[in-house]
């Protein structure tokens, strides 16, 4: 018998975490267990998807909750008993096979319009990774330059809501990454990377020196990202979701109404007024340089950064996340223990992946391109292969569908019978 | 006399002495410096070698991202010791403890009837002589139809022994190969899977048939694992948590061809080793490397002394520390 509910409609986990009730007495694993029920019952009246963590500031926001999913009608229509039909022409039919298959719920979820949308898997990174050496430097350099000046506010506790910000936030106005660019970074006294000091600067100490650019390099960013940019974006878009919203109800009032068409159409035009304007936000929030802004700016970047020693974790940790949010590359712990200059760092990112088939790794290595009698084929080449290189293989077909012979396979014709009076097996 | 006598002496002495013996005084033919070459195949010198100057300092410590899932977003940074999560691969130790496992996984519960087990009268089937026929004893003998199994199967336990320093080792082993893979992904606690809100509210009212339901989250589970790169085409992904998580283990169940779920509990070196990659809470972890470290730490308490092996393990670096940068 199904219990129901089968699926747990209500817990968010991370909400109890704080409070493990459910423990095992028996075994150590008591400290293990996370979730409680008795202490977020309220919660999960109100709440119903299952969240594993914390959901971010940031994310709540820009979150829409998938809608459109369409039950399959409860209703049932029963079918006309034989003995009422009155149509003459009605002939029963003698089996199943006879029979025209309708209704079913198979392959429900696979109509759109059943399954609904907005339920694809959005992840911390962009939905798709970035491939272009050119944009990958860029934005490697972006994510030290960035992740350097965060590890520099750690320890002042005012400056944690904009070090968070700056970690979180996408690629900003294409400005931005020009700006941050022109920060510059070499290597420090004991061969790590730091900011590059500027050179008209006569300050006593390298501390000093290094404590001022950060200074100055923080500033910028923060002018760049927080607040008030932030801000306005917000704003443009809760703007442009009530606008929408309002259009939504006025559109569904409408058509209960049936207004007339000049509403309608004028209805059209604000809908894609507001359509230009969700874009342009976006535009202007999150703008991936193309290959040839990343180009122009790689002259400026230089490679002095390349070869300075990276050693501080959270650092690492820093970048690693900031190029996660910016590429879509997720670098794994254990890469990031070998991982020791910005240099190997962006050979590891930009490295393709491994091919899974030796075919496709001698194609993309070129290989044996200079021999003429070697061919490298991605699977086994058959007799039809063989038969269709020659141009035979069209002929054989029509013969063998003339005759009414199985074109493949031998369908259910046996081995020749003569083999077994020969071999003598039964 | 004497003089002889010393004469002899000072022969043998000379007979002993380096020169003397032919074979090291052969003179070693040496090309002239022109006529050397490399060989053909002669290898480039090895990088493994260091400086003697260059001090020494392997890592001691690994840092571990804790994400949230599932959006994967870096949460936090944690530390293991190395000899927790960077341990060297190790095939023959891991297969020590697979084949460990599995004879103890074994049943041993198959059994046949001996002829001293078989029903029936022992009664002599026919005379010993006289029939024109072979000898027969009673029917429960092996050669009888219906009679019993001569070497058949008992009930028996296959189990075998590891030291348990050995098996911990595996274990931290086959953690550690996961993770020098990037195939070990750390989550915060209470790892479950989110099923959407409307689909969970229609399913609570009743307006889903349970195929229905199946279908839906066979659908989801396999778009969204499909997304992350984690699904069938993928390998697949097993999810480790403290405890069982209805969505979760109720998905997987369901949408298996992407992935399994596992309570801590239920887990072996095996577990660790099939599938595309291990997803597993930040707690789990750190339990699962407690509970498998009798290598690293002794067992033996002393009052007053402190357990000097022990090493650090999911030491929170970021975001509770102020370290300043180096």
């Amino acid at each position: 018998m199904r219990h129901l509910p089968r699926l747990r409609g209500a817990v968010s986990a991370s909400l109890c975490c704080s409070s493990p009730t459910h423990i095992r007495t028996t075994t150590a694993v008591a400290a293990v267990a996370t979730t409680s029920s008795s202490s977020t019952k309220t919660q999960s009246l109100q709440r119903r998807t299952l969240s594993t963590s914390l959901p971010r500031s940031d994310a709540v926001e820009a979150y829409t909750p998938p809608q459109g999913l369409k039950p399959p009608p409860q209703a049932q229509k029963a079918a006309v008993r034989p003995d009422k039909i009155t149509d003459p022409a009605y002939e029963p039919a003698q089996d199943g096979l006879e029979l025209e298959e309708v209704g079913g719920l198979d392959g429900w979820w696979e109509n759109p319009d059943n399954y609904g949308v907005g339920r694809q898997w959005v992840g911390y990174g962009p939905a798709e990774k970035i491939t272009d050496p050119a944009v990958l430097e860029v934005a490697v350099y972006r994510a030290l330059v960035e992740a350097m000046v965060a590890r520099r506010q750690m320890n002042t506790p005012d400056a944690t809501p904009a070090r968070d910000a700056l970690l979180e936030s996408g690629w900003g106005p294409a400005a931005l990454t020009a700006t941050t660019v022109q920060t510059k970074l070499c290597g420090g006294s004991h061969g790590t990377l730091i900011l590059k000091p500027a050179e008209d600067v006569e300050t006593a100490t390298a501390a000093e020196q290094e404590a001022e650019v950060t200074e100055e390099a923080k500033e910028q960013l923060e002018a760049a990202v927080t607040p008030e940019q932030e801000a306005e974006v917000v704003e443009a878009k809760e703007e442009v979701k009530t606008a929408v919203a309002s259009e939504q109800v006025a559109e569904i009032t409408e058509e209960t109404k049936e207004e007339a068409d000049t509403g309608v159409a004028s209805e059209q035009e604000t809908e894609t007024e507001v359509k230009e304007e969700v874009d342009a936000t976006k535009d202007s929030a999150d703008h991936v340089i193309s290959t040839e802004e990343a180009r122009a700016l790689l002259k400026e970047i230089g490679h002095e950064w390349k070869r300075p020693m990276i050693k501080d974790l959270i650092y690492k940790y820093f970048i690693a996340k900031r190029i996660y949010k910016l590429t879509g590359h997720r670098i794994p712990d254990g890469k990031l223990v070998a991982i020791n200059s910005g240099g190997v760092l962006l050979k590891e990112i930009v490295k393709p992946p491994k091919a899974k088939k030796l075919a496709e790794e001698i194609e993309n290595k070129q290989l044996f391109q200079s021999l003429p009698n070697v061919k490298v084929f991605p699977r086994r080449v058959t007799p039809i292969d063989k038969e269709k290189m020659m141009g035979r293989w069209k002929v054989i077909r029509e013969e063998l569908e003339r005759r009414g012979l199985p074109v493949i396979g031998t369908a259910n014709i046996d081995n020749a019978i003569e083999k077994k009076w020969v071999t003598g097996t039964k | 006399m004497a003089g002889k006598g010393m004469r002899c002496l000072s022969e043998a002495m000379r007979g002993l002495s380096l020169g003397a013996q032919t074979c090291r005084t052969v003179p070693v033919r040496t090309a002239p410096l022109i006529s050397r070459r490399s060989m053909a195949t002669e290898a480039p010198v090895s990088k493994i070698t260091r400086s003697v100057a260059e001090k020494w300092t392997p890592i001691t410590t690994v840092p571990v991202t804790v994400h949230s899932f599932p959006d994967l977003a870096p949460r936090s940074l944690e530390t293991y010791s190395a000899k927790h999560l960077y341990l060297p691969l190790r095939r023959d130790i891991l297969h020590l403890a697979v084949v460990y496992e599995g004879d103890n996984t074994r049943q041993g519960t198959a059994q046949a009837k001996t002829r001293w087990e078989v029903a029936g009268s022992h009664r002599k089937v026919r005379p010993q002589k006289g029939s024109g026929r072979a000898r027969v004893g009673n029917k429960q003998s092996p050669l009888q139809r219906g009679g019993g199994k001569s070497h058949g199967p008992r009930n028996r336990d296959f189990g075998t022994k590891l030291n348990r320093k050995v098996y911990d080792l595996a274990w931290r082993t086959a953690l550690s190969y996961r993770y020098r893979r990037g195939e070990l992904i750390v989550t915060e606690d209470g790892l479950d899977l989110p099923l959407p809100e409307d689909f969970l509210q229609q399913a609570q009212d009743g307006l889903l048939t349970r195929e229905l339901e199946d279908a839906f989250i066979e659908k989801y589970v396999g778009e969204m694992l499909g997304a992350m790169q984690w699904g069938k085409a993928h390998g697949r992904t097993t999810f480790i948590t403290g405890e069982e998580r209805m969505n979760l283990f109720t998905a997987m169940g369901v949408a298996g061809e992407n992935g399994r779920a596992l309570e801590l509990e239920d887990v072996d070196v095996k577990d660790l080793l099939e599938t595309g990659r291990i997803v597993v809470e930040s707690s789990v972890l750190k339990e699962m490397i407690k509970r498998h470290r009798s290598d690293l730490v002794t067992s033996i308490f002393l009052p007053g002394q402190k357990n000097t092996k022990e090493t650090t393990m999911g030491t929170v670096v970021y975001p509770s520390s102020k370290v300043s940068y180096t």
